[in-house]
């Protein structure tokens, strides 16, 4: 499925230096087989700014019908719909649930990561919450296929749980730099253009000069002195505009190319070794790979 | 640290580059001068420093067209250019007799509640380019609806390409060569003088019958648009091929070129003088430089006559008039010239002639029958101020294409004489009739659809050296 742009913005520098540095001392990736569905905790909020937004609203319900039925695709669209339509952080926790069930975990953690970013003093109990989900989207996230997931209740109670294997992870986190790439390219090409305007200007202004030296007609010359000088003006400023655009686009490659790379190199370090653990959780049962780098 | 030196690496980049890049229009530079002598001369023509600090050939546009009369005119007032030359010419008189008629006819307008007229005036003596960039100035800048003058042929040419451009119709009081005649367009080239396509034959007319004389002649003609067009009309009517040539120029410029051509003039004199045999006729065609012509000719063989035209009867001329008995006078009296002249003989009876000379010397406290052109240019203002006021009249406005289309008008068997007394009626009968003929001081007036007037007076005129003045007698 097709990431939309909505939700599928980078995670902070911050969040990626915080993640590296949790990565450098040792990871704990958890998996977890039984963990209650989230969505319901939307539903209840009759305050939530969600439920107030009509279109919002709309998503979000048919969200949670498809996720219940276990129409996860469907329920993904939805909540992304959802979510474009309100920025609600609770909504960033039932994409990454979605995209947990897809078999997608990394992005998963990649939505819950931004749920502790965008929501900065959750409650204790979506905390905790938030917090197993990321222990199972770690554990997901490595290459062990993961254990059965006893099914969410809110689900179980229209269908019976399916345990469907995690897909292997795949790499469809946003490309960090993506958008200063485009930035960096669309700026450049301003440069690029401001130059050749002050280039052609330059030859109107060199050729108005030339008309200025080689007439003693007074009428002439004025016209071609105020020409010269009007296009010389004008052609400075292109110039100035084109090197600040070329200067700044090259900049913005250059950051957003370092973070792509930085990115990809990231990418395969990750998945360098887990191994198989047991260890207990509140919420029942949980299977662990510890990771190292 | 890395970053913060990138940082400034891609700002001097980003200041230096740009510098670099616009260094050349940065590098030009818009200023030639701050004094005359700072402008070398091009092809040998002087250029002057302008007030903007550009070399430019003629008298800076800043410097043109500065005067305006009368000093009070209101801000509203029509704007009629003149083109002059007070400096290096003799229209010192013929720009007194412009702003006499001005004067007339605007009191008129102001009393029936019309609008001033005003004289925006130009002299274009001091460059040869002064011509041209003054008519520019007047009828793009100063949005005149027609220019009276310039004077001399050669400066009529000169702003030919502007008038055609412009729409300004032009009215000179004694622009005569025949080539004015064949610029393109119509109704823009006016002239109350007529062509010297008709003085040609008037100037033949001074030298027995080509068929059966035994004199001989040398023709000296000034090398202009009038020297040359007179020269041929004369040639045309007089067919015998003279025994020598010569042309002399009389062109504007700073002192040592005007120095340089003083020069060459006296060198072309010296020849004419050394000539031998010596022609028993010499037939001068000059205009501002007559004296120094006819002081260097002083040296002539005796014998030889020396017939002139209506560029040399001027007050300069009159100036060289010596002590009684002296040489200059004797050569004075050997010099005959030809002339379009005035309506001495008050064919009409309406005095129109006698009336100008009578206002004149009461208004200006000169007397203006030291030169015809006084009396023409008098002539050539009031029909346009006539041609102004009649385009204007019931509220119509006065543009330079109504101007010429009224000035077409004057030829017409009605007769309305020039002057104050018939000005207004002069206005209503041009605007509602389909023309008349301008009874002038120098006769009657009537143009042709391209502006040359229909017909002319001529005279032959002599040197007084008693009183000094010139004497006049009718030559057709």
């Amino acid at each position: 499925m097709a990431a939309s742009k909505s939700w599928t913005d980078p995670p902070s520098t911050r969040s990626v230096r915080t993640w590296n540095r949790k990565r450098a001392l040792c990871s704990l990736l958890c998996a977890t087989l039984a963990l209650p569905l989230f969505p319901h905790t939307a539903a209840a909020l009759p305050d939530d700014a969600c439920i107030k937004d009509e279109r919002c609203k709309e998503h979000y319900n048919k969200a949670f019908k498809y996720y219940k039925e276990e129409y996860f695709e469907e329920a993904l669209g939805e909540f992304q719909a959802a979510y474009s339509a309100r920025q609600m952080p609770l909504l960033l926790v039932n994409i990454g649930r979605t995209l947990q069930k897809l078999g997608r975990p990394k992005e998963a953690l990649g939505y819950y990561e931004r749920f502790f970013q965008a929501e900065t003093k959750p409650d204790a109990e979506t905390k905790q919450r938030v917090t197993d989900y990321m222990t199972q989207a770690r554990a997901l996230a490595g290459s062990e296929p993961p254990k059965e997931t006893p099914p969410d209740p809110a689900v179980a109670a229209v269908k019976p749980a399916v345990v469907t294997p995690a897909a292997p992870p795949k790499e469809e986190l946003p490309l960090p730099g993506k958008n200063l790439l485009i930035a960096g390219g669309v700026v450049a090409g301003v440069g690029l253009v401001g130059i050749i305007t002050g280039a052609a200007l330059y030859a109107q202004s060199s050729s108005a000069f030339a008309t200025f030296q080689g007439t003693t007609n007074e009428f002439d010359k004025l016209a071609a002195r105020d020409s010269a000088q009007k296009f010389g003006t004008i052609s400075t400023v292109s110039y100035v505009v084109g090197i600040a655009g070329l200067i700044g686009g090259a900049a913005l490659l250059g950051i957003g190319t370092k973070k792509v790379l930085a990115h990809r190199k990231e990418a395969k370090a990750t998945t360098a070794w887990l191994l198989p653990a047991v260890v207990p959780s509140t919420q029942g049962a949980t299977a662990v790979l510890v990771g190292g780098f | 640290m890395r970053t913060t030196l990138r940082f400034c690496l891609a700002a001097q980049l980003a200041i230096a580059l740009p510098v670099v890049l616009a260094g050349c229009t940065l590098g030009q530079t818009f200023v030639e001068c701050n004094s005359d002598t700072d402008c070398t001369p091009v092809n040998g023509k002087k250029l002057y420093c302008s007030p903007e600090n550009l070399c430019v050939a003629g008298t800076p546009i800043s410097k043109l067209c500065t005067d305006v009369y009368p000093a009070t005119a209101p801000a509203d007032s029509i704007v009629v250019g003149a083109l002059v030359n007070t400096k290096t010419g003799s229209d010192g008189l013929t720009l007194l007799a412009m702003k006499q008629a001005i004067d007339e006819m605007s009191d008129l307008r102001v009393q029936t509640g019309e609008r001033a007229l005003a004289l925006r005036v130009c002299e274009i003596g001091g460059a040869e380019e002064d011509a041209s960039k003054s008519m520019r100035l007047l009828a793009r800048t100063y949005g005149a609806v027609a220019v009276l003058g310039p004077s001399s042929s050669k400066n009529l040419l000169a702003v030919a390409d502007e008038v055609t451009a412009s729409g300004v119709p032009i009215m000179s009081a004694s622009a005569s060569s025949p080539s004015i005649t064949d610029l393109p367009g119509s109704a823009l080239f006016f002239r109350v003088a007529p062509s010297d396509v008709l003085q040609g034959p008037i100037l033949a007319s001074r030298l027995q019958p080509a068929a059966t004389t035994t004199d001989t002649y040398s023709i000296l003609a000034v090398n202009d648009a009038y020297g040359n067009g007179l020269q041929q009309a004369f040639l045309k009517s007089y067919n015998k091929t003279p025994i020598a040539a010569y042309q002399y120029d009389e062109k504007s410029g700073d002192a040592a070129f005007l120095a340089t051509q003083s020069m060459n003039l006296l060198k072309t004199t010296d020849t004419i003088k050394q000539a031998t045999p010596a022609p028993t006729v010499l037939i001068a065609i000059t205009n501002s430089f007559t004296a120094e012509v006819v002081k260097n000719l002083q040296g002539l063989n005796l014998t030889t006559r020396i017939v002139m035209a209506d560029g040399a009867k001027n007050d300069s001329l009159l100036a060289l008039v010596g002590a009684a008995g002296s040489a200059i006078n004797m050569h004075l009296l050997r010099i005959t010239g030809t002339s379009p002249t005035v309506d001495l003989a008050d064919k009409n009876k309406t005095g129109a002639y006698n009336a100008f000379l009578t206002s004149f010397l009461q208004k200006w406290k000169m007397k203006a029958d030291t030169s015809i052109y006084t009396a023409y240019a008098y002539d050539a203002t009031y029909a346009v101020g006539i041609a102004i006021s009649a385009a204007s009249k019931d509220g119509g406005s006065v543009t330079p294409g109504r101007v010429s289309e009224m000035l077409l008008r004057f030829n017409g068997t009605n007769r309305i004489t020039v002057g104050r007394n018939d000005y207004l009626a002069a206005k209503n009968f041009l605007a509602g009739s389909p023309g008349f003929t301008l009874q002038g001081a120098t006769g009657d007036i009537r143009f042709t659809p391209h502006g040359d007037r229909l017909g002319g007076l001529y005279e032959v005129w002599g040197i007084d050296v008693t009183k000094p003045a010139f004497t006049s007698m009718p030559a057709n």
